[in-house]
Parts: structure tokens; sequence; C-alpha cells
């Protein structure tokens, strides 16, 4: 919830119990506060208001849900596909977290880190006659954690993210993980009542992540 | 004939299994009819391998049904699958055994879902076995009794021998 120093509010919206995060002179009303707020606090983002209220406003005037959460992403992320319901490309089959963490946290985590992904391949593809590693190493490093990325040829994306206080995880521990997902994945992939596209319900693949995080911890 | 077999890569004939299965899911949309389809199919491979078998392996006929289940561990299944089960569980009347597959290249990588918790995955061996030893005049009842797809620790297929086939009819697909 942000607070009523935001200026221009209208008085009822005021008598929500809010925190600041930015501040502009802009027209919320009621729903748009409590909408906002639940995205916004679903991100963590604490910038400035003022950049993503334009995106916001569409949400509210009718385009529908779905297509605005999009625009504020868009905003956000600089992403040009949709993230988190969309049956397109680039969401999520598979996300596990240790110790069953808030997952919203991971999906942020990982959605960010698609577009450092996206720009890897995409500069690497630049360089010719130079076969692209599929390891894609440190991806970018937060003060919480670390994430890994490795992306195969047929463009399926793989991110693993560690705690930043486990630094006894070495770059060829991180490869070897990734291998073994990789080689899992195409276990999957081989099971002939598993549809590309659906979400990855194997006991298989379950159990050998569930080893791989057991022994990394 | 020597019989050397032709290689061919099993993950390609496990994929192909297995897209024949799903398919005949997706069509029949019943797992019990599945089962059927699966065993007519291979009852349809059994009567025409058969032939190719005995002109490959050379074995001679076969005296009793011990015999026969030997033949059928040690010969027919490493020529075809490359797996050796072994014979077991004898009825004290000699007229059933057991084959136990430690592994089966058919399921490579399948995990059943749970809406298809009857299906016989590997049903078609079960026909594959029933028709060709008709062609040699045995008829024989073959069923799955342990699936490693199911839960179980083991792949266990039960042969019982039912009668001589003694009238020389052609063989008709079934």
């Amino acid at each position: 919830m942000f607070s009523p120093c935001l200026c221009g509010f209208p008085p009822t919206v005021q008598r929500h119990a809010v925190r600041p995060i930015g501040h502009a002179k802009l027209p919320l009303g009621v729903s748009d506060c409590l909408c906002l707020s639940v995205c916004l606090s679903a991100l963590r983002w604490t910038g400035d208001l003022s950049t993503v209220y334009p995106a916001f406003r569409l949400m509210t005037a009718g385009i529908g849900w779905m297509d605005g959460w999009m625009e504020i992403c868009k905003v956000f992320f600089h992403l040009s596909v949709s993230v988190i319901l969309s049956p397109l490309q680039n969401y999520p089959l598979y996300i596990r977290s240790v110790p069953s963490q808030s997952e919203l946290k991971f999906h942020y985590t990982v959605h960010t880190s698609l577009d450092v992904v996206e720009e890897k391949i995409s500069t690497a593809g630049k360089a010719m006659a130079e076969q692209r590693e599929l390891y894609l190493g440190l991806l970018y490093p937060t003060e919480d954690y670390k994430v890994y990325g490795y992306v195969t040829n047929s463009k399926v994306k793989f991110v693993i993210v560690v705690d930043s206080s486990n630094t006894s995880l070495r770059d060829n521990e991180i490869r070897s993980m990734f291998r073994k997902l990789h080689n899992s994945f195409t276990d999957v992939m081989c099971n002939p009542f598993y549809n590309p596209g659906d979400p990855i319900q194997s006991r298989a693949f379950d159990s050998m992540v569930s080893a791989m995080m057991v022994q990394s911890s | 004939m020597t019989g050397s077999a032709k290689r061919i890569n099993s993950e390609l004939f496990t994929l192909t299994y297995g897209a024949l299965v799903t398919q005949l899911c997706k069509d029949y949309e019943n797992d019990e009819e599945v089962n059927k389809q699966l065993d007519k199919m291979g009852y349809n491979i059994g009567v025409r391998l058969i032939e190719d078998f005995l002109a490959r392996s050379s074995v001679g006929r076969c005296h009793d049904f011990r015999e026969t289940a030997d033949v059928i561990a040690k010969v027919a299944f490493k020529m075809y699958l490359g797996i050796t089960p072994s014979v077991t569980n004898w009825s004290p009347a000699g007229d059933e055994f057991s084959l136990i597959l430690e592994s089966n290249p058919l399921v490579d990588f399948v995990e059943l879902p749970d809406n298809h918790s009857t299906l016989i995955y590997s049903n078609l061996l079960c026909g594959v076995l029933r028709g060709a030893l008709e062609m040699v005049q045995m008829a024989v009842d073959v069923r799955f009794a342990q699936d490693t797809l199911r839960g179980d620790n083991v792949t266990e297929i039960r042969m019982k021998f039912i009668k001589r086939i003694e009238e020389n009819l052609p063989a008709g697909d079934e």
C-alpha cells in the first residue's frame, strides 16, 4: 500500500494505511490504489511511480487486467513477451525452491534474468563462425543471490538461483548441475505422454532436482 | 543365416512405440480398448515374426514347454529386444511360467500419467508371443503380472500353456 503523501489523491484514498513509494502528482482513485499496490508489492518495486502510471492507467481504462499487466512489465523489465499466464514463450515449465520460500520472489528474479539471457544469446549470434556455448555463466549478481543461466539450441532456458552466502559452489559444479538438468529434461521430453509446453510433472525429474538441491545446500 | 541384425538406434524404436501407444490412447480414449488393440497388433506381428525367428535362429522343434520357455527367453528376446529375461515360477504341472524382465527397452523414459493407470503399456509383447506360438501349434495365454510402469519392482510376464493346436488352419489376421 502507498501513502497519501502522494499529492493529488482523492480524500477517499487517504483512509487506507499506506507506505510511501514515490512522489508524483497522480490522480489515483481507490480501485487504482488497491490494484497498483497489489502489483507493486508483489514485485517489491520501490521506484518512481510516474513511470508506471501511464501503463497502469491502461489497466483500469478497460483494456483488461492481463494486457495492463503486460504493459507494466514492459516498463519494468523491458520484455517484449508476456510474462505470467500466457501460453506463449518464456513462461516457466518448472520452478522449484528451497525450502519452498516465496515462489513469487523467484518468479520475479527469473523473469528479469530472462532479459539478460536474451541479450547474451543475441550478441553471441552476431559473432559468426563461433559456436555459442550452452552454459551462460553468472548472469548478474544481486545482494541476495547469484543467478546462472544455460540455454539449449532449442531455446529452452534453465536458470539456477543460489544464495550469495553459499560461496562453496564452484563454476564447474554449476556446470554439472546444468548438464544434469539438461539430461533429465531430455528424458522428460522423450516420455510419449508428455506434451511439449506442458508443466513438467515427472517423478524422475523431481527426484533428480531434489537430490541436486540437497547436494548443493 | 547367421542371425546378424541390422543396427537401429534404440531410442528411435522406443519413441516410435511411444508415439504408437499415445496415438491409440487418443483414438480410443479407453485403457481397456487400447490394451486390446495392442494385443491384436502384437498378434499380427507375432504370426509373421515367427518365420523370421525360425529362419534366423535355427532352433529345432521344442520337445516340451520348458524348452519353449528357454528358447523364448534366451534366444528370441535376446535377438529382438537385446534383453534376456529369466524364467521362473513354474507351476507344479509345468504348464505355466513367468518371464522376469529387469529392463524393457520399450519403456525407456516412459512415465505413465495418473489418468492411464490401467494401461498395459507393453501389451504388444503379449500379442507377439501369443501369435508366434500359435504358428507353431501352441495355444497360450500371455499376460503381464507385474509392470515397473505401474509401480512394481520388476516386469513379469506370465505365460500359460492352454493346448496344442491340431488342425493346421491358415492363421488369419485378427
